[in-house]
């Protein structure tokens, strides 16, 4: 239980006032009733915590499906100003640039309505997922090491996927400043054999329809139309992200001692932008979001290819093509205007998508006029949402929306309330198939685990952040 | 209530756990126990050292706690990248400085894991004497 205290600013923003070894105010994105659950863990804690780091600027963000993370609280953005801020691995995650990406189709509900089960059976097939699942890929170390400097063009390049995809990936889909010299030997083992691969919890590989439009502009521009079949890849940076933590998480404590920063949450360690350990931890987790950015390429390919093969049409015939790709962990160096001035800052996302609005030069050309694509998966039982950047993002909260819905309940209790129950048939009666081969991580993953979607999202869109543009439906998933 | 053992505690996104021994170095062990017991969701053997290879660890940390998490990550570590489970760990560590240990651990390389731990973290981290035996709580992310 938190026992912070939130200043209403409005029906969508809580300050949490400025106290003690604070530097700025906390900003929470949330109604009334959702501060009910959000106060239940130390996810405000965190938030003011967050705001203790040096040269944190304007505010220490929350999104409205923030929860208890390690050190930064999950659904965090914090923004550190390039002299005399920090960079800390705990504002990106251990699953560095965990994302999501969205292709659409050319296909109509209709006609997948009665073919998914068999289809489902083959994506399940095709991409490899679940725990010790290995890639089929075979790489080599140099390969690998090009992985990490180019992301997903590698992919492209040996013909993973088509030009023209990384016009519509965040970066790119290729961070610049990696180097592959500061990645232990450890993280290229775990990272070798799982490149291509989907990994296991709330991951998954989600076939979907357009069941919603509230915004006909935007969706044009993104390529959906309402009743049209669309395929969500939820995933990261695999085995190797979470070995780059692990261990920046070690130098980061000992340069927090020697810069003198005053932690008051170990996994809060940090370093001042400028020092080695950060430019190190930096190139390192560079390495890390190119290759989950290659992973959710490779899985692309795998989607392509296996419909392509199902429906015994060319890839191309069925459309499949990649509306866009974002990262919800990561840190990256950005211009802001921060009092009226442009303002160069490394902005930390945790569980927090970028959400660029209209005009900015960042979003591809062909969303300039309406935002960047934000893709928000909720729960496999319910909706996901697509939105697109606002003006009020850029004013606010350094570019940034919200990820996801959060969990409402732990794997242990989720698993008790699916026990003796048909989860799998459950679903199926919803029309959704789930394909696993773990009735286990389902039971983790039932619906009822996870907060409505659909709140988090309205915070966003009343806010100003960013705006609705569809809702998602699942008609297939794959887990891990 | 065994002397030594583990258990899972309710947390959201993760898994905790609590573990408990009469000693420092037997803390450590339980805790390799109960990551290979979760792994592979209940399979766990200590009943004999037949057939068991062996292996030999160094680890150096900044403390105690940190030890502790850099040894649970290095059971994650050989259980994911070579199928390798601890079963038995003979540990040799202190309580002062340096916070090294010395391990020789016995396990087997069968391995068809279960459940995926990813690492385990500082979050809520606690190791301590209490009463005489040594309690750990520690938030593994999954």
């Amino acid at each position: 239980m938190s026992e912070i205290k939130f200043e209403k600013v409005d029906q969508y923003r809580w300050r949490i006032p400025q106290t003690g070894k604070m530097k700025v105010p906390g900003m929470v994105y949330a109604t009334k009733e959702m501060l009910k659950s959000i106060r239940m863990d130390e996810s405000p804690t965190q938030v003011a915590n967050v705001a203790q780091l040096p040269g944190i600027v304007s505010h220490s963000i929350a999104m409205p499906d923030m929860h208890w993370g390690y050190g930064f609280p999950i659904g965090g953005v914090a923004a550190f100003d390039e002299d005399e801020g920090v960079l800390s691995p705990g504002g990106v995650g251990y699953d560095i640039n965990c994302g999501v990406r969205l292709l659409s189709t050319n296909l109509d509900r209709a006609d997948v309505v009665d073919e998914l089960e068999a289809l489902s059976l083959d994506l399940h097939r095709a991409i490899p997922s679940g725990v010790g699942k290995k890639s089929k890929l075979k790489l080599s170390k140099d390969q690998l090491e090009k992985v990490l400097v180019q992301g997903a063009r590698f992919m492209v390049e040996e013909g993973y996927g088509r030009s023209d995809d990384l016009e519509v990936i965040e970066e790119r889909g290729e961070m610049d400043g990696a180097d592959p010299g500061v990645v232990s030997d450890r993280a290229m083992k775990r990272g070798l054999p799982q490149l291509g691969s989907l990994g296991s919890g709330n991951h998954f590989c989600e076939l979907g329809y357009v069941e919603e439009i509230y915004e006909p502009e935007a969706a044009e521009a993104f390529g959906l139309r309402k009743g049209m079949v669309t395929v969500m890849i939820h995933s990261g940076s695999r085995g190797f992200g979470y070995q780059i933590c692990d261990e920046s998480l070690r130098t980061m404590l000992k340069a927090s001692k020697e810069h003198g920063i005053d932690l008051p949450d170990r996994q809060l360690c940090a370093a001042p932008l400028k020092s080695e350990a950060a430019q190190r931890y930096f190139k390192a987790m560079a390495c890390a979001i190119n290759y989950a950015f290659a992973n959710r390429q490779m899985m692309t390919h795998s989607v392509r290819s296996t419909m392509a093969s199902f429906f015994g049409q060319r890839e191309q015939e069925l459309g499949l093509n990649l509306v866009y790709d974002v990262c919800h962990n990561i840190a990256k160096w950005e211009t802001h205007k921060v009092d009226g001035k442009d303002k160069r800052v490394c902005v930390h996302r945790k569980g927090a998508t970028r959400a660029f609005a209209p005009g900015h030069p960042d979003v591809p050309k062909r969303y300039r006029d309406v935002g960047q694509p934000v893709m928000v998966p909720g729960d496999m039982g319910r909706y996901s949402f697509v939105l697109a950047g606002r003006q009020g993002a850029m004013d606010e909260t350094f570019g940034s929306s919200c990820h996801g819905a959060g969990r409402a309940m732990s794997r242990a209790k989720a698993k008790k309330k699916a026990r003796d129950r048909p989860i799998f048939k459950e679903l199926q009666q919803k029309g959704i198939y789930v394909r696993s081969d773990s009735r286990a991580t389902v039971a983790e993953e039932i619906p009822e685990a996870y907060k409505d979607v659909m709140d988090v999202v309205d915070v966003i869109d009343g806010a100003g952040i960013a705006a609705k543009v569809c809702k998602l439906v699942p008609l297939a998933v794959v887990k891990g | 209530m065994r002397d030594r053992g583990y258990q899972q505690v309710d947390h959201t996104a993760d898994l905790a756990i609590s573990i408990w021994a009469p000693d420092l170095e037997s803390l450590f062990e339980e805790g390799a126990f109960a990551l290979v017991d979760i792994m592979t969701e209940g399979a766990a053997r200590r009943d004999s050292t037949e057939g068991l290879d062996a292996r030999a660890l160094e680890i150096e940390a900044l403390d105690l706690e940190d030890l502790l998490i850099q040894w649970l990550n290095e059971v994650i570590y050989l259980a994911v990248t070579e199928g390798f489970t601890v079963a038995y760990a003979e540990l040799s560590l202190s309580e002062n400085t340096p916070h090294n240990l010395e391990a020789k651990v016995q396990g087997s390389e069968q391995s068809q894991l279960k459940g995926e731990l990813k690492s385990a973290t500082y979050h809520g981290l606690e190791l301590k004497k209490q009463d005489g035996a040594w309690r750990a709580f520690v938030v593994i992310d999954v």
